[in-house]
């Protein structure tokens, strides 16, 4: 049986101490041992990007990160993205129809909300290369760069 | 199991030499972790090397050096890199999504020695030379072309660590271009990865030095000799760069697999060569005017 070992990391700010067994994932201990469901599982393998949350500000694929490497770390979950940016966001991805199944949703989210705080006018081509990691089957993905350029516009119009 | 963070090289090199084969680094864990949760890998230990700032950065002194931990978004978005080593930053940005190369390395993907490596014919064509530290034995390097020595397999003993990466600072009238050629446009491994580093004479009308790297044309990135030696001193014409094509193909042991069949690889192979070919004579001319 392996043994289990605890790991203080902050958790959208707040500084959580988690169990973790063996090389569990990042993933596995946000949904089932903090009850953070907001971070999907879809592949398991870093392919797909439904798991993704941001690790000292960068955006990686929680199922394929060991949980203790995130000892003294700075995660951030879907649940945790409630800046501005973030919520402007959400709303234009509703908006654009960017949401349709929705499972993709919180990774995409993570993802985008990452690329508009360290670019504030990202073009159509970045736009695509940030989300190259996160697989959306129902959209076609148009709808979701409408939504960043949509947040880009509002940004623009607000004079900031 | 063990799993050890571990902080400095020299706390590193004392477990290596302690756990010796018995012993996995890990660093952003993209590839180990998956290779030691299904079992191809078995550790006793697990040495979680990610925070070692020593073995961070890139620096240039005489020629570039790029720590083992530097990270794959570190590579694709160093505007540095970008100009000196186009080659490098591009497979690094190709290599999975911004989610994986946000904490995979260079490091780890050298030392992996896959046969599909993204990184790999870059390195090879820039005559990389990687650093090895050991407690026992000390440092040494290696050009990439002896470290790497099969389908995962490489030079690196098993209490040493991989800490840099030294890359000769290219010549004047020169580019380097990687072409991958993948079924999606992203999240692939290369069906064929080429890299190309080319070097014009003074008139900019023959090829002074060339150097070639595939991955995906056999069981390990190799460098394509013959073809190079076909096109040393040669003005790169339909003719030649056609024979070289075929030289670089009669190297390759090409197979079917899951990314695509042998037929393909070897008709997609001419066409990817050509297209590097242009792109780094475009970026010579391009310099030079």
């Amino acid at each position: 049986m392996q043994t289990t070992h605890s790991v203080t990391a902050t958790i959208n700010g707040r500084a959580e101490t988690f169990e973790v067994v063996g090389l569990e994932s990042l993933m596995d201990v946000l949904r089932n041992r903090l009850h953070l469901s907001g971070t999907k599982e879809g592949c398991r393998e870093g392919e797909c990007g439904a798991c993704t949350v941001l690790l000292d500000g960068k955006p990686i694929n929680s199922c394929a990160y060991i949980a203790r490497a995130a000892e003294g770390r700075e995660i951030e979950t879907i649940e945790g993205l409630n800046d501005d940016l973030s919520y402007r966001l959400k709303q234009a991805i509703v908006e654009t129809g960017g949401v349709q199944c929705g499972y993709c949703t919180p990774g995409i989210i993570v993802m985008l909300s990452s690329l508009l705080r360290r670019t504030d006018a990202p073009d159509e081509a970045l736009i695509r290369e940030a989300l190259s990691g996160n697989i959306c089957r129902c959209t076609g993905y148009a709808q979701i760069v409408d939504a960043v350029l949509a947040v880009i516009d509002g940004n623009k119009g607000a004079g900031s | 199991m063990e799993f050890l963070s571990l902080t400095t090289v020299e706390e590193t090199l004392d477990k290596l030499a302690t756990y010796g084969s018995d012993a996995a680094l890990i660093a952003g864990g993209t590839h180990a972790r998956y290779m030691l949760m299904s079992g191809q890998t078995q550790a006793k230990a697990i040495l979680h090397i990610e925070r070692l700032e020593a073995l961070g950065g890139y620096a240039l002194n005489g020629s570039a050096r790029l720590g083992a931990l530097t990270n794959m978004r570190q590579i694709a978005e160093n505007e540095d890199i970008r100009v000196r080593f186009n080659s490098l930053a591009i497979a690094a940005g190709k290599c999975g999504g911004w989610q994986t190369q946000s904490v995979a390395t260079i490091g780890g993907n050298v030392c992996a020695a896959s046969p599909s490596a993204d990184l790999l014919p870059p390195l090879l064509v820039l005559e990389t030379e990687i650093e090895l530290h050991s407690q026992v034995r000390g440092s040494r390097s290696l050009s990439l072309s002896d470290f790497i020595t099969g389908a995962y397999q490489s030079a690196r003993a098993p209490d040493e660590m991989a800490t840099a990466f030294h890359l000769p600072l290219p010549a004047p009238r020169s580019a380097n271009r990687y072409i991958k050629i993948q079924r999606r446009s992203a999240m692939e491994r290369p069906i064929i990865g080429l890299a190309l580093s080319l070097e014009m004479d003074d008139s900019q009308s023959h090829i002074k030095t060339i150097r070639i790297a595939l991955s995906g044309g056999g069981p390990m990135a190799f460098r394509a000799v013959e073809a190079e030696g076909l096109l040393t001193g040669q003005a790169p014409e339909t003719e030649v760069l056609h024979a070289a094509a075929e030289a670089i193909s009669a190297r390759c042991t090409f197979r079917d697999d899951a990314r695509a069949s042998a037929t393909y690889r070897a008709a997609v192979l001419p066409r990817a060569f050509s297209h590097a070919v242009s792109e780094c004579l475009a970026a010579i001319s391009d310099n030079g005017s």
